[in-house]
């Protein structure tokens, strides 16, 4: 165990190696035609880093009481797992408590990302070795199939039919002369130099994978951080690599203007970042997640300072009494109000009286229930709804624990700064120091009944954090970059854009999970559902293969953020594990098709099972993932599992708070899975089943085994990388149970309970409660079903016309075909006023300060020339000039004393005793006065 | 206690000693070897570089750098006191050993001397190596004069290296009958110190001062001021301390690179180190807390009494009362003294040696007169040194771990230079700056190296010359703070003025190896791509690039290093 940081960090500065491997060498290979030495440097150290992070996930699972830990897990027992943090490197020290440094934040997630990470970038680094051929010199070409590479390559999904077969027609034979004279070169049909001919340029094969490694060097540190200011350069770095891959392409317009998209929209996210750094820098103190020991002096980190009230049920009930009686003395409050609960426990529902008055309700309904009901002004079945929650609770106690609703205890640090002046009043009137004033203030104002200090910083500052995971993980409304990010090649798509490099955002949302209040997990379900649905939406009328996948991985990623948002914490990161696995098997189909056919345009496709079966049928495998099939109750694919899990959580969810809205959780994700298993066979559909759309390409569809056998291994990881058990043997390390061992102890086994919100967030192992399982798991499997009839209905057996459809939801298809008009509503909101103001401030610029500064200058030149005439050259290089005349004259002067003659030397000696005799004489006598 | 105690316990305490003394043993022993070879003509069979390589190696390692770390070594009085060791003499001894190694490998890549002169010249270079290890560790003014002649008289062979070169036999003799006259000098220096405070022996002298201090009448005390000065010519001219600095000019041009190197540096390098030896010897008693009765009134009185001159201007303080002093609080007077000679000196040598660089156009004299300069910038960290010993040790161990901090640093710096002076003679047969200009077009490598030590040598930031710099500075702005002395902050301006002037200097050798044009019928053919020549100055030059990142261990090393000194 203590050299899994050494592994790990070893894991992560390997790709490094590579990619100055390659920005060093790489154009010098190039020129000595060796151009593939760089990929294969590349490949090489991903492949290392892989097996070093396998060797570390076996170290951990090896390591101490893990085993017995993760089968007492598989029992249903409690079990402790414990994180290794600690630092590599300190990188600053400010005053006596805050630093920075280089950390590492070890647990079993850590562990299982690397693993997950390293994989598929190895795959897709194998896979890419292969697909990037075109950028080779033309000699190691393969032409055989069709004369040029990525012709018709859609860059948006608005244009019109034919320009696919418009490029083709165009170009299709005179390239193929054009190579024979530019074998070196590789041509970009996509970009029309003025000349009206095609851009030739260098190819740029290693350079791919130079990026490639650097991407994965940032996407390993970002795991491995520990600490958020490390996370954050890391997560700047990670998007400055989606930015250099996006713009792989770069002469193409359409590709260098998504990346801009890409980084400009993410910069947005950050924007909220950095706010959420201050709070948490300001409030903590500290930016580390674990603790960390250093010289005998600890350290608490992130996760150990952020208090909850202890789940021990008895702790609730006092905190209760103090809240009820308002004489309580200063001590007690003191004690029990900074770990206040404002909500209670169900258990101890009837020991408050004021609060079910407050409430209005007579039935033995929680409070927060009642209010909830309030807010809605509708009334439910209290009945069902007491009744589900007493199942649910019963569920909960079965691992035998008391799920007491807990509540984030705001630290000292935001408590201080949001109420400064009420602590420097109490720290004067009673000579306390700062950190007991805080406490008293604070115990104050919770006895008032008010929102505890500092509280709504906790808010902004976890709504700031999960903006920069809004932008990462491209959720609304901020998704619009990864579409276009589709301008990158597939395999960066697979990688980056599916499996990776969106997924940190829903990766730091978990990893920062015990960090967020429960109004903050609100905003994060309510942007998960919201994204998850529009993005399925607009999936089912895309055209082009890329952007089907890459709005379904929004989709995806908001699935894994609703998820976290409703607590389901283990649900949300097992789908991004599995989604990892599956989209990218999808993306690198989806690069294997185009590679093929060279048009991402599915119209053109049709048939194409027969020309690449490999391919196809580990598509549909993946396409039976993400739709999560599988034999309910049984055994599944590895959607299955996490898709149900998710909504199950939100079922959870929707049974505790019961009302409409926290049901529309539930049935948005719901029916946003029918929508998932319909676009997705549609998609599979109309490229692979059916007659050939384009007899041309399809008689050149060609699939290479290079590219085939990673999406093999890939769609084994997709069906069984979820899996609990084999046969009847349970399996401890089942990747669920994996996560599950980082779950944070502060959420775990208890309820969540807001402050300024009266929902409750249900513990996640309630949710695992048969009466939850049994018609969620039905339901799902029925969406599923439900999406494949659909989409057969439609596009395989022809039943159903899809233009009939389309004429008669006219409206509905148009706002779903214009992608919810989300690009020209910030075209309207933000980029033309920003070009609006900008053209004016550059019109005031030029009008006025630029006149302005042009007439000083004028007169600045005018009057520096007579000063550089009369003062400088004159007076000053004078002066200096002879100063200097001076010093080199001394100096000329001094050595000269050095005249070579012995017997002066000597001379000089007994001259030199006596001059220092006498210049101590004189240096002596003065400062005796001083002595 | 009769004879045979007598010699019994000689015997013991010479036993004792030998396991300090093992690197002068190998020294010697190397020596005898180097000689015994010859007579059997064994050298057309062997190499004597290896024999002279493998016994300065061992002679480093047997010089244990490691032990000081931690700040482990006591103070020892070996050989019935004749000789010291402490942290500070292993720390200057390992210096001045791995310079030797350094240097053994410099001489075989650079080629002088030739296979046959080697023996000879080894053998010198070890003699005078020797010497240099005793001059760190002398603890006697016997010994102290024993030390100097050992170090020098082989040096006066060595400038004169080159046979058949006029001027080299030219500077080894001016060398020869100047050292000759410092020595004079400086024997009556220590004959008048012997004879003022009966006694050779160091720790003893400061004793008898001690004691007898207050009570010295007027021309005893004159005399006494006339040994110090008379001892510190001695010693200045080891360090090429203006006005004694007449030989290093001369002797610098005339003879090779190498020579100089070894001159400049190690020569330099145990000159500080004896000047810290009896600057601390006399000046301060480690450990020793022992009070001496003494009149309140010396005080001042001793200050004065060392200037007849300016006796009068002093008032006696109250009535002379009887008043227990400390043996250290009684030696202030003398550390001032010493403090305040060596900062004059340091001064005027600093001064001195940076504007005599300025019109220099040979390389070698312009380095000879940065080393003059470089003397004075390491004989300032003696003030702050003397003015706190007895008042404030955090700010002495400074200044003592600055001195060594400095020399640790000027070895790579200076080596380097003087490395890449004799590896562009070998290549264009001439050491004058002018036929250097454009020379970064045909030797990259060398001319980097050369512009890092230069930079480093005026200490610019981030090079390791700047981290000595500001070490030395800073322990005497702190000893400024310390005891509000004028002559230190002086001394710091001066310090500070300096490292200005010598900018020039140094950037003008820089300038016209990288802008200027190469000048007109000089060879600019590309020099052969990393030769061992390359990978030499390469690793001379990088510890004087990285040190910065290693600032903490080195420094950590060198307090460690000086503790057992002044605690």
């Amino acid at each position: 165990m203590d050299t899994l940081h050494i592994l790990l960090g070893l894991a992560t500065l390997i790709p490094l190696g590579a990619f100055f491997f390659n920005l060093t060498c790489g154009n010098k290979l190039r020129e000595a035609g060796k151009i593939r030495v760089g990929a294969y440097v590349s490949t090489i150290a991903i492949v290392f880093s892989a097996l070093l992070s396998f060797l570390s996930l076996f170290i951990w699972l090896g390591g101490a009481d893990n085993w017995e830990n993760l089968n007492a897990l598989l029992d249903g027992e409690h079990a402790h797992f414990h994180a290794i943090s600690g630092e590599y490197y300190v990188l600053g020290e400010f005053g006596d408590n805050l630093k920075l440094s280089i950390g590492y934040y070890i647990d079993s997630l850590t562990v299982c990302m690397f693993t997950m990470v390293t994989l598929i970038a190895t795959l897709i680094h194998i896979y890419a070795l292969k697909y990037m051929d075109d950028e080779l010199p033309a000699q190691e070409h393969d032409h055989s199939h069709f004369p040029w590479p990525w012709a018709g390559k859609h860059g948006h999904g608005e244009h019109d039919d034919h320009h696919g077969d418009d490029h083709h027609d165009d170009h299709g034979h005179d390239d193929h002369e054009e190579q024979g004279h530019f074998d070196e070169y590789y041509v970009d049909h996509e970009v029309v130099m003025e000349d009206g001919s095609h851009l030739k340029r260098r190819g740029r094969y290693h350079r791919f994978f130079q990026a490639l490694s650097l991407f994965c060097f940032s996407m390993l540190g970002l795991v491995l951080a520990g600490n958020v200011a490390m996370t954050f350069v890391f997560w700047e770095l990670v998007g400055i690599c989606s930015f250099f891959l996006i713009g792989f392409y770069v002469e193409r317009h359409s590709a260098s203007t998504a990346a801009n998209k890409a980084f400009i929209v993410n910069r947005v996210g950050d924007f909220g970042m950095i706010i959420g750094l201050m709070v948490i820098w300001t409030g903590f103190g500290t930016f580390d997640f674990g603790d960390s020991e250093v010289d005998g002096h600890k350290s608490l980190g992130l996760f150990s300072q952020i208090e909850r009230l202890a789940d021990d049920a008895h702790a609730s009930e006092d905190a209760q009494h103090a809240d009820a009686h308002a004489a309580a003395s200063n001590s007690e409050l003191a004690a029990g109000a900074l770990a206040f609960v404002a909500a209670e426990d169900e258990s101890h529902e009837g020991d408050t009286a004021d609060h079910d008055e407050d409430a209005g309700h007579d039935e033995s309904e929680s409070h927060e229930d009642g209010e909830h009901a309030d807010e809605h002004g509708e009334g439910h079945t209290d009945g069902d709804n007491a009744e589900s929650h007493a199942d649910g609770h019963d569920e909960g106690h079965d691992d035998g624990h008391d799920h007491a609703s807990v509540q984030v205890v705001v630290p000292e640090g935001l408590v201080i700064a949001s109420a400064r002046e009420e602590v420097n009043a109490y720290m004067q009137e009673h000579g306390v120091d700062q950190s007991v004033a805080a406490k008293a203030v604070q115990a104050k104002q919770i006895e008032e009944g008010g929102t505890p200090y500092g509280y709504w910083l906790l808010i902004i500052g976890g709504i700031g954090i999960f903006c920069g995971c809004i932008g990462k993980s491209a959720q609304f409304p901020l998704h619009v970059w990864l579409p276009d990010a589709m301008e990158g090649p597939t395999p960066v798509s697979a990688l980056v854009h599916s499996a990776t490099m969106v997924a940190a955002g829903v990766f730091l949302t978990g990893r920062f999970f015990p960090m967020f209040v429960p109004e903050v997990l609100l905003v994060i379900a309510v942007v998960g559902v919201i994204t998850l649905f529009i993005a399925a939406t607009i999936a089912i009328t895309a055209v082009d293969i890329k952007k089907v996948l890459a709005y379904s991985t929004i989709s995806q990623l908001g699935y894994m953020m609703m998820s976290l948002g409703l607590g389901g914490w283990l649900a949300g990161l097992l789908h991004l594990f599995t989604h990892a696995f599956f989209k990218s098997l999808l993306f690198m189909g989806s690069g294997s098709v185009i590679h093929a056919v060279h048009t991402n345009d599915m119209r053109e496709m049709g048939g194409l099972y027969k020309k690449i079966p490999g391919t196809c049928w580990t598509m549909f495998i993946a396409c039976l993932a993400i739709a999560g099939a599988g034999i309910p109750f049984v055994i599944g694919t590895s959607g299955y599992y996490s898709k149900d899990a998710i909504l199950e959580q939100a079922f959870s969810f929707w049974r505790v708070n019961g009302g409409i809205a926290p049901g529309l959780f539930f049935f948005l994700a719901a029916a946003g899975a029918a929508i998932t298993s319909f676009y997705m066979f549609r998609m599979w559909f109309m490229t692979f089943v059916g007659k050939p759309r384009n007899q041309e390409r399809f008689d050149h569809a060609h699939e290479y085994s290079k590219m085939v056998w990673p999406l093999v291994i890939l769609a084994v990881f997709a069906v069984g990388v979820a899996w609990k058990s084999v046969g009847f043997w349970d399996l401890p390390f089942s990747l669920s149970n994996m996560i599950e061992a980082s779950r944070p102890v502060a959420i775990s086994h208890v309820d969540q309970a807001g402050v300024i919100s009266s929902m409750v967030w249900p513990d996640e192992h309630a949710s695992h409660a048969w009466s939850i399982v049994f018609p969620v798991t039905l339901l799902a499997t029925a969406t599923a079903i439900i999406g494949f009839l659909l989409a057969a209905a439609f596009y395989w057996k022809r039943a159903l016309d899809v233009s009939d459809v389309k004429n008669n939801f006219e409206s509905i298809y148009r706002l779903l075909w214009n992608k919810w008009w989300f690009d020209e509503l910030y075209d309207t909101l933000f980029v033309r006023p920003a070009h609006k103001i900008g053209k004016f401030v550059a019109a005031i610029d030029k009008c006025i300060f630029d006149w302005l500064i042009d007439r000083s200058a004028v007169v600045l030149r005018a009057f520096s020339n007579l000063w550089n005439k009369y003062i400088d050259q004159k007076a000053v290089d004078g002066v200096a000039n002879v100063i200097a005349g001076w010093i080199h004259s001394l100096g000329r002067g001094l050595s000269r004393v050095q005249t070579g003659n012995v017997r002066q030397y000597v001379l000089f000696i007994a001259i030199g005793a006596l001059a220092l005799f006498l210049l101590i004489t004189v240096f002596f006598s003065s400062s005796i006065q001083a002595y | 206690m009769n004879l045979q105690q007598l010699i019994k316990q000689l015997a013991n305490d010479s036993t004792e000693s030998l396991s300090w003394f093992l690197p002068e043993i190998v020294l010697c022993a190397v020596i005898m070897l180097l000689l015994l070879v010859r007579l059997f003509d064994g050298k057309q069979r062997l190499d004597l570089w290896f024999v002279a390589i493998a016994g300065s190696v061992v002679s480093f390692l047997f010089s244990q750098p490691w032990l000081v770390c931690g700040g482990g070594v006591e103070r020892t009085e070996i050989f019935t006191g004749l000789l010291v060791i402490d942290g500070f003499t292993i720390a200057v001894r390992s210096i001045i050993l791995l310079f030797l190694v350094l240097f053994l490998v410099f001489t075989k890549i650079s080629g002088i001397p030739d296979s046959d002169d080697s023996p000879d010249i080894y053998t010198l270079v070890f003699g005078a190596t020797l010497g240099m290890c005793l001059m760190v560790s002398s603890n006697h003014l016997l010994m102290i004069f024993l030390a100097i002649e050992m170090a020098s008289v082989p040096s006066y062979a060595l400038a004169g290296m080159l046979k058949g070169r006029k001027r080299g036999s030219e500077a080894a003799l001016k060398y020869a009958i100047y050292g000759a006259g410092a020595a004079g000098v400086m024997l009556y220096g220590i004959s008048l110190l012997a004879g003022l405070t009966s006694s050779a022996h160091l720790p003893t002298i400061a004793l008898q001062l001690a004691e007898n201090l207050g009570t010295m009448s007027g021309s005893e005390q004159l005399v006494l001021v006339l040994s110090g000065l008379l001892i510190s010519v001695g010693l200045a001219f080891k360090l090429s301390a203006v006005p004694f600095h007449f030989w290093a000019p001369d002797v610098f041009h005339g003879s090779c690179a190498e020579v100089n190197a070894f001159l400049s540096i190690a020569s330099k390098a145990a000159a500080l180190g004896l000047l810290v030896r009896i600057g601390i010897g006399v000046g301060y008693v480690p450990g020793l807390e022992q009070e001496v009765a003494q009149d309140v009134e010396a005080g001042p009185a001793v200050v004065a009494g060392l200037l007849p001159v300016a006796e009068e201007a002093i008032e006696p303080i109250e009535d002379s009362v009887e008043q227990e002093v400390t043996v250290n609080e009684a030696l202030q007077p003398v550390r001032d003294f010493i403090g305040k000679l060596i900062a004059l000196l340091a001064m005027i040598t600093c001064t001195f040696g940076n504007l005599a660089a300025y019109s220099q156009t040979n390389i070698k004299r312009l380095l000879a007169y940065s080393t003059i300069a470089h003397a004075g910038y390491m004989m300032m960290a003696i003030a702050p040194l003397m003015s706190s010993l007895g008042s404030d040790y955090g700010v002495a161990e400074g200044a003592l771990s600055g001195l060594l901090l400095y020399i640790v640093v000027y070895v790579f710096m200076n080596l380097g230079a003087f490395a890449v002076v004799a590896f562009l003679r070998n290549y264009i047969a001439s050491e004058e700056i002018a036929d250097y200009s454009g020379m970064i077009r045909s030797r990259p490598y060398i001319v980097i190296c050369l512009v890092l030590a230069l930079f480093s040598l005026v200490g610019l930031p981030p090079l390791a010359g700047f981290l000595g710099k500001f070490a030395v500075f800073a322990s005497i702005a702190d000893a400024f703070r310390a005891t509000d002395a004028t002559y230190l902050l002086v001394l710091l301006l001066v310090g500070g003025v300096n490292t200005a002037l010598s900018l020039y200097y140094y950037l003008r050798v820089a300038k016209i190896m990288v802008m200027e044009e190469p000048a007109e019928g000089v060879d600019i053919e590309q020099y052969p791509k990393a030769g061992l020549e390359a990978v030499y100055l390469v690793a001379i030059t990088l510890p004087t690039a990285l040190l910065i990142f290693f600032w903490n261990p080195v420094h950590a090393y060198v307090v460690d290093a000086v503790k057992a000194l002044i605690s």
